[in-house]
């Protein structure tokens, strides 16, 4: 009992849910906006550079995080950019699976004639 | 001489571009020319307004330097699927002296420009006042850009600028420039058709 429960906490303390926040910006058409949007999410991601993507063709600005973020303080933060956030999507993902503790070994399975 | 001055000290601020920017943003701006330099630093509390300082160096104006203190102010922002356009106008005052005097120098400006990805347009009018006399200079540019760059590559525009300013014998000035933006820097540089040249250093923050 006392393995079962050591596994399951390690299982759970080995998984890391980010949520990657997609935001529709109008407007956004230079190079400004992407410093603005990158400098106002910078204290909500790891790594600006990798984290923050500003897509300028379809005024997308995409945001990986492991913090809490609200619709009002993502909007916030848009408008200290200068800007206006029209839609916002959420899309949950986990990033670090417990592959250790889940594997399952490999077996090769021969079927004799 | 003097209006060759008051030229070169109008000419130095025409490329006011982004006098407000993001929230908590800074922005160094220089420009160079032969006879002139120009420093300005700015910082943006809020996205509606921003406070700069500036210093302008003219050598052909018996050695003249101001430095003001002011505030640029966004009026308003026009947000399409893919433009914007913006409003925005400008209060400086300060201190002037050169070889022969000293006093009050103060700069007010109105200024709109609306950019796609592709093309860019700006105007504005900027009042200068100094040694008690007070002059306006227009500006118009139209800019459009090569290619369509996207998020942390390099832009380009080329630019076409028209000047009139009034105590410059009455003729626009026309001067062609090339602008470069890559990241958080931006430079610009041109010559008009008498030659003369100016280069131009923006780095935001």
């Amino acid at each position: 009992m006392k393995k079962l429960m050591l596994t399951l906490l390690c299982l759970l303390a080995s998984i890391s849910v980010a949520e990657e926040i997609r935001v529709h910006v109008p407007g956004m058409v230079c190079q400004m906006c992407v410093q603005g949007m990158q400098k106002q999410f910078k204290s909500a991601v790891e790594n600006v550079e990798k984290d923050i993507a500003v897509d300028l063709d379809t005024k997308m600005v995409t945001v990986k995080t492991k913090k809490k973020l609200t619709d009002e303080d993502i909007k916030k933060r848009v408008q200290n950019a200068g800007y206006n956030a029209e839609k916002i999507i959420r899309v949950a993902k986990i990033e670090k699976l417990p592959i250790k503790a889940l594997e399952v070994p490999k077996r090769e399975i021969i079927i004799k004639k | 001489m003097k209006y060759i001055g008051i030229f070169f000290l109008l000419f130095n601020l025409n490329s006011h571009s982004h006098p407000v920017i993001y929230k908590d943003g800074w922005v160094y701006w220089a420009n160079l020319a032969p006879d002139m330099n120009s420093m300005r630093v700015s910082y943006t509390p809020n996205p509606k307004y921003s406070i700069e300082v500036n210093s302008t160096w003219l050598q052909n104006l018996n050695k003249y330097r101001d430095y003001t203190l002011g505030v640029n102010y966004l009026f308003k922002r026009w947000l399409s699927k893919s433009s914007q356009g913006n409003l925005y106008g400008a209060v400086h005052g300060g201190y002037y002296k050169d070889d022969t005097s000293d006093g009050f120098a103060g700069h007010a400006m109105l200024m709109a420009d609306w950019e796609s990805r592709k093309h860019y347009t700006a105007a504005s009018a900027m009042a200068y006042h100094y040694n008690d006399d007070t002059k306006i200079k227009y500006t118009a540019r139209y800019g459009l850009a090569p290619y369509v760059a996207g998020m942390n590559t390099l832009q380009t525009w080329l630019i076409a600028q028209v000047e009139y300013f009034e105590a410059n014998d009455k003729n626009p000035v026309f001067t062609p420039m090339i602008r470069f933006f890559y990241k958080n820097v931006l430079w610009e540089t041109g010559a008009n058709l008498k030659g003369d040249y100016s280069l131009t250093l923006m780095v935001h923050f």
